[in-house]
Protein backbone atom coordinates (compact mmCIF):
# COMPACT_ATOMS: atom_id res chain seq x y z
CA UNK A 1 0.00 0.00 0.00
CA UNK A 2 1.75 3.98 -0.97
CA UNK A 3 0.76 6.74 0.68
CA UNK A 4 1.14 9.99 -0.10
CA UNK A 5 4.08 11.79 1.97
CA UNK A 6 1.89 15.16 2.15
CA UNK A 7 -1.40 13.32 4.10
CA UNK A 8 -0.94 11.77 7.90
CA UNK A 9 0.34 8.19 7.99
CA UNK A 10 -2.16 6.04 10.32
CA UNK A 11 -0.56 2.88 10.88
CA UNK A 12 -2.81 0.04 12.40
CA UNK A 13 -1.74 -3.17 13.70
CA UNK A 14 -3.18 -5.20 10.78
CA UNK A 15 -1.05 -2.93 8.17
CA UNK A 16 1.75 -3.22 10.24
CA UNK A 17 1.38 -7.26 10.85
CA UNK A 18 0.70 -7.41 6.69
CA UNK A 19 4.03 -5.46 6.22
CA UNK A 20 5.66 -8.24 8.39
CA UNK A 21 4.19 -11.26 6.57
CA UNK A 22 4.95 -9.84 2.86
CA UNK A 23 8.73 -8.79 4.46
CA UNK A 24 8.97 -12.39 5.96
CA UNK A 25 7.63 -14.33 2.35
CA UNK A 26 10.28 -12.19 0.77
CA UNK A 27 13.36 -13.07 3.01
CA UNK A 28 13.91 -16.19 1.28
CA UNK A 29 15.02 -14.56 -2.02
CA UNK A 30 17.06 -11.94 -0.02
CA UNK A 31 18.63 -14.40 1.77
CA UNK A 32 19.09 -16.59 -1.65
CA UNK A 33 20.81 -13.54 -3.10
CA UNK A 34 23.29 -13.19 -0.19
CA UNK A 35 24.48 -16.27 -0.05
CA UNK A 36 24.97 -17.32 -3.89
CA UNK A 37 24.73 -14.00 -5.36
CA UNK A 38 28.05 -12.26 -6.67
CA UNK A 39 28.42 -8.61 -7.94
CA UNK A 40 25.12 -6.46 -8.26
CA UNK A 41 23.23 -9.48 -6.82
CA UNK A 42 25.52 -9.79 -4.26
CA UNK A 43 24.61 -6.16 -2.79
CA UNK A 44 20.77 -6.47 -2.80
CA UNK A 45 21.05 -9.45 -1.00
CA UNK A 46 23.05 -7.34 1.86
CA UNK A 47 20.44 -4.90 1.87
CA UNK A 48 17.86 -7.70 2.01
CA UNK A 49 19.89 -9.35 5.24
CA UNK A 50 19.13 -6.13 6.84
CA UNK A 51 15.80 -6.05 6.43
CA UNK A 52 14.94 -9.88 7.18
CA UNK A 53 16.85 -9.28 10.32
CA UNK A 54 14.13 -6.30 11.48
CA UNK A 55 11.21 -8.53 9.85
CA UNK A 56 9.50 -5.81 8.57
CA UNK A 57 11.33 -4.64 4.89
CA UNK A 58 13.15 -1.61 6.16
CA UNK A 59 16.64 -0.71 4.47
CA UNK A 60 18.01 1.52 7.47
CA UNK A 61 19.03 -0.70 10.59
CA UNK A 62 17.37 0.47 13.95
CA UNK A 63 14.57 2.79 12.29
CA UNK A 64 11.13 2.18 13.83
CA UNK A 65 9.44 -0.03 11.88
CA UNK A 66 6.04 2.10 11.34
CA UNK A 67 7.96 5.00 9.91
CA UNK A 68 8.41 2.52 6.73
CA UNK A 69 5.79 0.22 6.82
CA UNK A 70 4.11 1.93 3.39
CA UNK A 71 7.34 1.42 1.66
CA UNK A 72 7.30 -1.26 -0.97
CA UNK A 73 9.48 -3.48 -0.86
CA UNK A 74 12.43 -4.26 -3.43
CA UNK A 75 12.60 -8.07 -4.20
CA UNK A 76 15.68 -9.69 -5.77
CA UNK A 77 15.96 -8.55 -9.18
CA UNK A 78 16.52 -12.80 -9.93
CA UNK A 79 13.18 -12.82 -8.89
CA UNK A 80 11.53 -11.07 -11.25
CA UNK A 81 13.28 -13.34 -14.02
CA UNK A 82 11.29 -16.32 -12.67
CA UNK A 83 8.20 -14.32 -14.37
CA UNK A 84 6.33 -16.84 -16.82
CA UNK A 85 8.83 -19.29 -15.94
CA UNK A 86 8.66 -22.47 -14.70
CA UNK A 87 8.83 -22.96 -10.78
CA UNK A 88 12.29 -23.58 -9.26
CA UNK A 89 10.57 -26.43 -7.23
CA UNK A 90 9.28 -28.51 -10.24
CA UNK A 91 12.43 -30.23 -10.75
CA UNK A 92 10.70 -32.77 -13.61
CA UNK A 93 9.18 -30.27 -15.06
CA UNK A 94 12.32 -27.90 -15.37
CA UNK A 95 14.19 -30.68 -16.86
CA UNK A 96 11.37 -31.87 -19.31
CA UNK A 97 11.38 -28.14 -20.59
CA UNK A 98 15.66 -28.67 -20.62
CA UNK A 99 15.48 -31.96 -22.93
CA UNK A 100 12.06 -30.86 -25.41
CA UNK A 101 14.10 -27.42 -26.07
CA UNK A 102 17.39 -28.81 -26.47
CA UNK A 103 15.79 -32.01 -29.05
CA UNK A 104 13.86 -29.44 -31.11
CA UNK A 105 16.91 -27.30 -31.47
CA UNK A 106 18.81 -30.36 -32.16
CA UNK A 107 21.57 -29.02 -30.07
CA UNK A 108 24.54 -31.85 -28.76
CA UNK A 109 24.61 -31.10 -24.94
CA UNK A 110 28.22 -32.62 -24.57
CA UNK A 111 28.89 -29.47 -26.88
CA UNK A 112 27.72 -26.63 -24.01
CA UNK A 113 30.00 -28.31 -21.62
CA UNK A 114 33.10 -30.09 -22.65
CA UNK A 115 35.80 -26.98 -23.58
CA UNK A 116 35.22 -26.28 -19.72
CA UNK A 117 36.62 -29.63 -18.68
CA UNK A 118 40.14 -29.39 -19.31
CA UNK A 119 40.76 -32.65 -17.21
CA UNK A 120 37.92 -34.88 -19.07
CA UNK A 121 36.63 -36.00 -16.04
CA UNK A 122 32.96 -35.23 -16.46
CA UNK A 123 32.47 -32.88 -13.64
CA UNK A 124 32.20 -29.18 -13.95
CA UNK A 125 31.90 -26.11 -11.19
CA UNK A 126 28.32 -25.23 -10.48
CA UNK A 127 29.59 -21.60 -12.18
CA UNK A 128 30.71 -23.68 -15.36
CA UNK A 129 27.75 -25.47 -15.86
CA UNK A 130 25.60 -22.78 -15.83
CA UNK A 131 26.87 -20.88 -18.24
CA UNK A 132 27.02 -23.24 -20.46
CA UNK A 133 23.78 -23.97 -20.31
CA UNK A 134 23.03 -20.19 -20.48
CA UNK A 135 25.12 -20.53 -23.28
CA UNK A 136 22.08 -22.78 -25.13
CA UNK A 137 19.99 -19.96 -24.51
CA UNK A 138 17.11 -21.93 -23.05
CA UNK A 139 13.30 -20.37 -23.06
CA UNK A 140 11.35 -19.73 -19.51
CA UNK A 141 14.93 -21.31 -17.60
CA UNK A 142 15.25 -19.13 -14.87
CA UNK A 143 18.37 -19.09 -12.86
CA UNK A 144 16.73 -20.37 -10.16
CA UNK A 145 15.65 -23.17 -12.07
CA UNK A 146 18.76 -23.58 -13.20
CA UNK A 147 19.91 -24.38 -9.76
CA UNK A 148 17.68 -26.54 -9.39
CA UNK A 149 18.80 -28.80 -12.19
CA UNK A 150 22.47 -28.27 -11.15
CA UNK A 151 21.61 -29.62 -7.88
CA UNK A 152 19.83 -32.66 -9.34
CA UNK A 153 23.35 -33.72 -11.10
CA UNK A 154 25.35 -32.48 -8.00
CA UNK A 155 28.80 -34.66 -7.29
CA UNK A 156 27.61 -36.44 -3.86
CA UNK A 157 30.86 -36.89 -2.61
CA UNK A 158 31.69 -33.15 -2.78
CA UNK A 159 29.67 -31.64 0.34
CA UNK A 160 29.75 -28.22 -1.15
CA UNK A 161 27.64 -29.04 -3.39
CA UNK A 162 29.97 -26.93 -5.97
CA UNK A 163 30.66 -30.00 -8.28
CA UNK A 164 28.36 -30.98 -11.28
CA UNK A 165 28.27 -34.21 -12.80
CA UNK A 166 28.17 -32.75 -16.52
CA UNK A 167 28.68 -35.92 -18.47
CA UNK A 168 25.51 -37.36 -16.49
CA UNK A 169 23.29 -34.75 -17.77
CA UNK A 170 24.68 -34.46 -21.48
CA UNK A 171 24.05 -38.28 -21.40
CA UNK A 172 20.36 -37.97 -20.09
CA UNK A 173 19.51 -35.80 -22.65
CA UNK A 174 21.25 -37.28 -25.25
CA UNK A 175 18.66 -40.33 -24.74
CA UNK A 176 16.01 -37.91 -26.04
CA UNK A 177 17.80 -38.75 -29.33
CA UNK A 178 18.92 -42.52 -29.00
CA UNK A 179 20.83 -44.53 -26.57
CA UNK A 180 24.36 -46.65 -27.12
CA UNK A 181 24.55 -49.89 -27.71
CA UNK A 182 21.65 -50.59 -29.47
CA UNK A 183 23.79 -52.58 -31.85
CA UNK A 184 23.58 -55.42 -29.23
CA UNK A 185 19.99 -55.35 -28.26
CA UNK A 186 18.83 -53.91 -31.44
CA UNK A 187 15.03 -55.16 -29.74
CA UNK A 188 14.98 -52.93 -26.96
CA UNK A 189 12.54 -50.44 -26.28
CA UNK A 190 14.04 -46.63 -25.39
CA UNK A 191 11.79 -45.62 -22.83
CA UNK A 192 14.29 -43.23 -20.62
CA UNK A 193 12.66 -40.22 -19.50
CA UNK A 194 14.44 -37.95 -21.89
CA UNK A 195 12.70 -40.29 -24.80
CA UNK A 196 9.93 -39.96 -22.98
CA UNK A 197 9.42 -36.43 -23.46
CA UNK A 198 9.97 -35.77 -26.65
CA UNK A 199 8.16 -38.47 -27.88
CA UNK A 200 4.45 -37.13 -26.18
CA UNK A 201 2.17 -34.64 -27.93
CA UNK A 202 3.07 -31.52 -27.89
CA UNK A 203 1.46 -29.40 -25.86
CA UNK A 204 0.01 -27.23 -28.57
CA UNK A 205 -0.76 -30.12 -30.51
CA UNK A 206 -3.15 -30.92 -27.52
CA UNK A 207 -6.57 -29.90 -28.74
CA UNK A 208 -9.51 -28.52 -26.00
CA UNK A 209 -11.83 -30.72 -24.20
CA UNK A 210 -15.04 -28.94 -25.23
CA UNK A 211 -18.61 -29.75 -24.41
CA UNK A 212 -20.37 -32.24 -26.49
CA UNK A 213 -22.30 -29.45 -28.13
CA UNK A 214 -19.68 -26.63 -28.98
CA UNK A 215 -17.83 -29.87 -30.21
CA UNK A 216 -20.71 -31.05 -32.41
CA UNK A 217 -20.40 -27.11 -34.12
CA UNK A 218 -17.18 -27.53 -34.63
CA UNK A 219 -17.23 -30.54 -36.39
CA UNK A 220 -20.47 -29.02 -38.28
CA UNK A 221 -17.96 -25.82 -39.29
CA UNK A 222 -15.04 -27.98 -40.17
CA UNK A 223 -17.05 -29.88 -42.55
CA UNK A 224 -19.03 -26.92 -44.08
CA UNK A 225 -14.98 -25.60 -44.82
CA UNK A 226 -13.91 -28.60 -46.38
CA UNK A 227 -17.07 -29.11 -48.09
CA UNK A 228 -16.27 -25.48 -49.71
CA UNK A 229 -12.76 -26.16 -49.92
CA UNK A 230 -13.70 -29.02 -52.37
CA UNK A 231 -16.45 -27.80 -54.12
CA UNK A 232 -14.43 -24.43 -55.33
CA UNK A 233 -10.94 -25.81 -55.15
CA UNK A 234 -9.84 -23.59 -53.04
CA UNK A 235 -5.97 -23.41 -52.79
CA UNK A 236 -5.02 -20.15 -51.34
CA UNK A 237 -5.65 -20.60 -47.94
CA UNK A 238 -2.45 -22.17 -47.21
CA UNK A 239 -0.20 -19.83 -48.37
CA UNK A 240 -1.80 -16.89 -47.32
CA UNK A 241 -2.01 -18.04 -43.69
CA UNK A 242 1.81 -18.94 -44.06
CA UNK A 243 2.64 -15.61 -45.26
CA UNK A 244 0.73 -14.14 -41.86
CA UNK A 245 3.08 -16.28 -40.03
CA UNK A 246 5.95 -13.93 -39.88
CA UNK A 247 8.35 -15.68 -37.17
CA UNK A 248 8.01 -18.89 -39.73
CA UNK A 249 7.09 -21.20 -36.88
CA UNK A 250 5.97 -23.81 -39.32
CA UNK A 251 10.25 -23.78 -40.70
CA UNK A 252 12.01 -23.62 -37.24
CA UNK A 253 9.25 -25.51 -35.03
CA UNK A 254 9.61 -29.23 -34.08
CA UNK A 255 6.30 -30.23 -34.94
CA UNK A 256 5.97 -31.19 -38.98
CA UNK A 257 9.15 -33.78 -38.46
CA UNK A 258 7.22 -35.13 -35.31
CA UNK A 259 4.08 -35.71 -37.17
CA UNK A 260 6.21 -37.75 -39.75
CA UNK A 261 6.41 -35.19 -42.80
CA UNK A 262 8.70 -33.90 -44.18
CA UNK A 263 9.32 -30.09 -44.08
CA UNK A 264 7.21 -28.11 -46.50
CA UNK A 265 8.95 -26.20 -49.73
CA UNK A 266 8.92 -22.49 -48.61
CA UNK A 267 5.92 -20.71 -49.85
CA UNK A 268 5.72 -18.09 -52.13
CA UNK A 269 5.32 -14.74 -49.57
CA UNK A 270 2.45 -13.48 -51.01
CA UNK A 271 -0.21 -11.26 -49.48
CA UNK A 272 -3.43 -12.11 -49.64
CA UNK A 273 -4.64 -8.66 -51.67
CA UNK A 274 -1.58 -9.89 -54.12
CA UNK A 275 -3.11 -14.04 -54.35
CA UNK A 276 -6.39 -11.81 -55.47
CA UNK A 277 -4.61 -9.98 -57.95
CA UNK A 278 -2.47 -12.43 -59.63
CA UNK A 279 -5.88 -14.61 -59.60
CA UNK A 280 -8.05 -12.22 -61.58
CA UNK A 281 -4.65 -11.75 -63.86
CA UNK A 282 -4.88 -14.93 -64.35
CA UNK A 283 -8.63 -15.38 -65.14
CA UNK A 284 -8.09 -12.42 -67.59
CA UNK A 285 -5.45 -14.38 -69.27
CA UNK A 286 -2.85 -12.46 -68.44
CA UNK A 287 0.65 -13.72 -68.67
CA UNK A 288 4.67 -12.97 -68.13
CA UNK A 289 5.50 -10.61 -65.51
CA UNK A 290 6.80 -12.90 -63.23
CA UNK A 291 3.97 -15.52 -63.17
CA UNK B 1 0.22 -18.59 -35.04
CA UNK B 2 -1.99 -15.82 -36.40
CA UNK B 3 -3.93 -13.35 -34.84
CA UNK B 4 -7.53 -14.20 -34.49
CA UNK B 5 -8.76 -11.31 -36.92
CA UNK B 6 -5.59 -12.58 -39.69
CA UNK B 7 -7.52 -16.05 -39.14
CA UNK B 8 -10.98 -14.75 -40.25
CA UNK B 9 -9.74 -12.39 -42.84
CA UNK B 10 -8.21 -15.44 -44.72
CA UNK B 11 -11.25 -17.38 -44.27
CA UNK B 12 -13.44 -14.39 -44.71
CA UNK B 13 -11.66 -13.96 -48.62
CA UNK B 14 -13.07 -17.23 -49.85
CA UNK B 15 -16.30 -17.02 -47.59
CA UNK B 16 -15.21 -19.62 -45.58
CA UNK B 17 -16.33 -18.35 -42.52
CA UNK B 18 -19.24 -20.13 -40.43
CA UNK B 19 -21.97 -18.33 -40.47
CA UNK B 20 -23.45 -18.89 -37.41
CA UNK B 21 -22.03 -17.18 -34.26
CA UNK B 22 -21.80 -20.31 -32.36
CA UNK B 23 -20.22 -22.14 -35.16
CA UNK B 24 -17.71 -19.27 -35.54
CA UNK B 25 -17.10 -19.19 -31.61
CA UNK B 26 -16.76 -22.95 -31.07
CA UNK B 27 -14.26 -22.84 -34.07
CA UNK B 28 -12.26 -20.01 -32.87
CA UNK B 29 -11.99 -21.80 -29.49
CA UNK B 30 -10.69 -25.05 -30.90
CA UNK B 31 -7.72 -23.69 -32.48
CA UNK B 32 -6.93 -21.31 -29.79
CA UNK B 33 -3.17 -21.00 -28.73
CA UNK B 34 -2.67 -22.00 -25.02
CA UNK B 35 0.07 -20.55 -22.73
CA UNK B 36 1.07 -16.92 -23.44
CA UNK B 37 -0.20 -17.97 -27.23
CA UNK B 38 -4.15 -18.07 -26.00
CA UNK B 39 -4.76 -14.98 -28.05
CA UNK B 40 -3.38 -16.27 -31.20
CA UNK B 41 -4.83 -18.85 -33.47
CA UNK B 42 -2.80 -22.34 -34.21
CA UNK B 43 -3.38 -22.12 -37.54
CA UNK B 44 -1.29 -24.88 -38.49
CA UNK B 45 -3.63 -27.01 -36.37
CA UNK B 46 -6.65 -26.21 -38.93
CA UNK B 47 -4.78 -26.73 -41.82
CA UNK B 48 -4.44 -30.25 -40.62
CA UNK B 49 -7.76 -30.46 -39.56
CA UNK B 50 -8.70 -29.39 -43.64
CA UNK B 51 -6.15 -31.47 -44.88
CA UNK B 52 -6.70 -33.36 -48.04
CA UNK B 53 -9.90 -31.23 -48.93
CA UNK B 54 -7.87 -30.36 -51.97
CA UNK B 55 -5.97 -32.36 -53.68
Amino acid sequence: MFHNDATPVEISPAATAAAAALATSLSPLRATGGSTGSGRFGATGGAGASATASGTGILIPGAPAELFSHVKPCPDPRATLDFCSLPASDGTGIEASVVRQIYDRRIRAADLFADFDRTKRGVLTRSQFMRGLRAAKLEGISPAALDTLANKYALTEDTTGQSIRWAVFAAEVEKAFTEPGLEKSPTKKLDSFARTVVTAPHPRAIRPTMEPEDAAAVQRALDAIIHRMKTYRIYSVKATLLSYDKVREWWSGGAWHRCGDFRPPAPPLITHRHALRRSLLFSAGARGHGN
Amino acid sequence: MVTETQFLRVLAAVDLVPHRDDERRCLLDYFRGTGIKAHMIDYRAFLAAVDGAVP
